[in-house]
């Protein structure tokens, strides 16, 4: 049975679990967490290291290190043209996968100089990509990539395509990345803490340069970061995670004007701006993600929450509805609750 | 705040710092990175002092320079200028003899920036803590191990992590080891020298309030190296923003934020994050490229990319100029409009 996919979705992930499996043990990183990305959307993981998100991307690319690792359930259905592809089914190291990973969906990560080949010219590696997704000849190739590298904001692209990724900055090698992974005009953009690794003004800079690029090229991007400044920044969506669930996800300004889970509102509290006064007492949230309840069963942010109550200890809490688009998983959004 | 100006623990003078570096073929080429170039700053007693720039800006090696791990090219660090017991201007670090810095090495402190490359996995936390205090021998402390204990406590770790090793801690509390060990010896002056960019979000405050506690309680000065303006803006006294190996711009936190007098702060501040969705930047920010510290441009390091420049900028060095009290910027367009 070939998998549907609504109309205006790219992606679509449902109840994902992704678990390290050594023999008879399976240790679950990723618990059972949904979400979509509609066309020209950009949807934000959010959360501490740990939580699930990279791992989450590398599953959607196919480049989940397995073994040990290995998705246990769930599907994520991806666009690719007129065809819908259920990509936890695919074989990743099969030809369809090939065909789909750089073309229909593809990857940045944080840090450039590890994901650029450092023996092969930059516009060779885009013009590699470019040749083996879209079948232009040499010569056609070469216009493309320069056409990227110009689109990025690369400065006299004809010089940069010839040098060596070594020979470039953090943040122009970290736009090489970006002109790679849009070479071939993807419907999905997984971008991974992209600019963690840059100074401020380059993020700033960087930050503008997908956002516009994904809106012109109508790439919808998945963007996984643990700062809040950016996600505040780019996403159109958001989807807070903490070990391996997504807790609350919503549209960008629900999630910041008006959040509901107390590990948002705590994550909130507790980032240091520009524009905190100074010497204000942000609340630090209590704990360390290391700090599990006594009952598997209980919620598993309850040992941090300065919220909970009997409920919490008993039981992990459904995903509520805040609203149409806004959820929640905590059970202060249980309705008659004490 | 309790600090005035006329009790200083540091008097950085026109200090520079020049480290070699091979170029050309064989590397035969001898020519000088200027990491610190002509710097002056004067830390007073008690305060937190925030130390702001992108990489390469010259901060780390600022803060090795302080702890006699770099040797300066020329200028002078007057440690307690006022102390005549260390010399007529205190003791100068830059010159200072090996049996001059068994007096004071004790009194200056660092932490460093990633708690898994600073800790020796071989040994066990107790026996790091209260290694220092064995070295400084009985005369200083009689029971290291009691102390040790003592410190332990006081950074929020217990008796029961004596015995663990470094492996068996988190991030964050990895930290709080460093810092138990950095106060181990009562020393004046602390140097956080990025100490909190490794750490989660929720796990950053945690550290930073543990931070600006003892600093009330032991009456330490910190050096608070970052370059998140956020974290500085909520710890720091006082601002200095560096650029290129040269003081930008130093004042009180809240001038330099409210009344920004260097374009380079003022681009720092744009391009820095708000975590408000309301408040996206409407373009893309055109920022430039950091030079090459090897090749600094001629006049003002800071005039290719600046939107100010004139031929003055290009020709000469600007001097600091006093803009408020305590406030200087060097910058030859302090009284431009913004």
């Amino acid at each position: 049975m070939t998998p549907t996919l609504h109309e205006d979705l790219q992606l679509q992930v449902r109840d994902l679990e992704i678990a390290v499996v050594s023999g008879a043990e399976r240790k679950p990183v990723v618990k059972g967490i949904s979400f979509d990305i509609r066309r020209n959307e950009t949807v934000c993981l959010v959360g501490e290291s740990g939580c699930g998100k990279s791992v989450t991307a590398l599953a959607v690319m196919g480049l989940l290190q397995t073994p040990p690792m290995r998705i246990v359930g769930g599907e994520i259905l991806l666009r690719a043209g007129e065809e819908v592809f259920d990509l936890a089914r695919l074989d990743p190291r099969g030809r369809a996968f090939r065909r789909l990973r750089g073309a229909a969906v593809s990857m940045i990560f944080q840090e450039p100089m590890t994901s650029l080949n450092p023996v092969h010219r930059n516009g060779a590696q885009i013009v590699e990509v470019i040749r083996r997704h879209t079948g232009l000849g040499r010569r056609a190739a070469w216009q493309r990539m320069l056409e990227m590298l110009r689109l990025v904001g690369i400065p006299s692209p004809e010089v940069r395509a010839r040098q060596y990724p070594h020979e470039l900055s953090g943040g122009m090698r970290q736009r090489v990345m970006i002109a790679l992974a849009l070479a071939c005009r993807p419907g999905l953009l997984l971008a991974d803490e992209p600019t963690t690794a840059l100074d401020v003004t380059t993020q700033a800079q960087i930050l503008t340069q997908i956002r516009e690029l994904s809106r012109s090229s109508r790439t919808s991007t998945l963007f996984i970061t643990h700062d809040l400044g950016v996600v505040a920044q780019i996403a159109d969506r958001v989807h807070v995670m903490y070990l391996g669930e997504v807790v609350e996800s919503g549209p960008v300004r629900e999630i910041f004007h008006r959040p509901r889970h107390p590990y948002t509102r705590g994550l909130l509290a507790s980032v240091p701006s520009i524009e905190s006064e100074p010497f204000s007492r942000l609340t630090p949230i209590r704990g360390t993600v290391a700090d599990l309840p006594e009952n598997p069963a209980a919620c598993p942010f309850e040992p941090r929450c300065e919220s909970g109550f009997g409920l919490c200890r008993g039981r992990t809490p459904p995903l509520f509805e805040v609203s149409t688009s806004h959820r929640s998983k905590c059970w202060l959004e249980q309705e008659g609750r004490p | 705040m309790s600090t005035t100006a006329s009790d200083p623990v540091l008097e950085i003078d026109r200090l520079s710092v020049r480290f070699p570096v091979k170029h050309g073929l064989f590397g035969l080429g001898r020519r000088e990175v200027h990491a610190v170039e002509d710097f002056s700053l004067t830390i007073r007693r008690g305060e937190t002092i925030g130390i702001v720039g992108e990489s390469g800006c010259g901060k780390s090696t600022l803060a090795r320079t302080i702890m006699g791990l770099n040797t300066p090219a020329a200028g002078s660090l007057r440690f307690r200028p006022q102390d005549r017991s260390l010399g007529p201007e205190g003791l100068d670090l830059a010159k200072a003899s090996s049996a001059d810095w068994k007096k004071v090495r004790r009194k200056v402190q660092i932490v460093f920036q990633d708690p898994f490359s600073s800790l020796s996995p071989k040994q066990k936390v107790g026996s790091i803590v209260a290694e220092p205090l064995i070295v400084q021998g009985p005369s200083f402390c009689r029971d290291p191990q009691a102390r040790a204990v003592d410190l332990l406590e006081r950074v929020g770790l217990s008796r029961r992590d004596f015995d663990r090793y470094p492996h068996e801690f988190s991030g964050g509390q990895r930290q709080r080891i460093m810092i138990a060990r950095a106060i181990a010896l009562d020393p004046e002056v602390l140097i956080a020298d990025e100490a909190v960019s490794a750490l989660d979000v929720s796990i950053r405050l945690q550290i930073i309030t543990l931070l600006d506690e003892l600093k009330e309680v032991l009456g330490l000065t910190l050096i608070f190296i970052s370059h998140d303006l956020g974290v500085v803006r909520v710890v720091s006294d006082r601002i200095a923003i560096m650029y290129l190996g040269r003081l930008a711009e130093v004042g009180a936190n809240r001038e330099v934020f409210a009344a920004p007098r260097h374009p380079y702060t003022r681009m720092l501040l744009a391009s820095t994050p708000i975590p408000d969705p309301d408040r996206r930047p409407a373009e893309a920010p055109a920022f430039g490229e950091l030079p090459s510290p090897i090749d600094p441009p001629p006049g003002c390091v800071f005039h290719p990319r600046c939107g100010l420049a004139d031929a003055t900028c290009r020709q000469i060095v600007p001097p600091p100029v006093e803009v408020a009290p305590g406030h200087r910027a060097r910058c030859h367009h302090t009284g431009a409009a913004v």
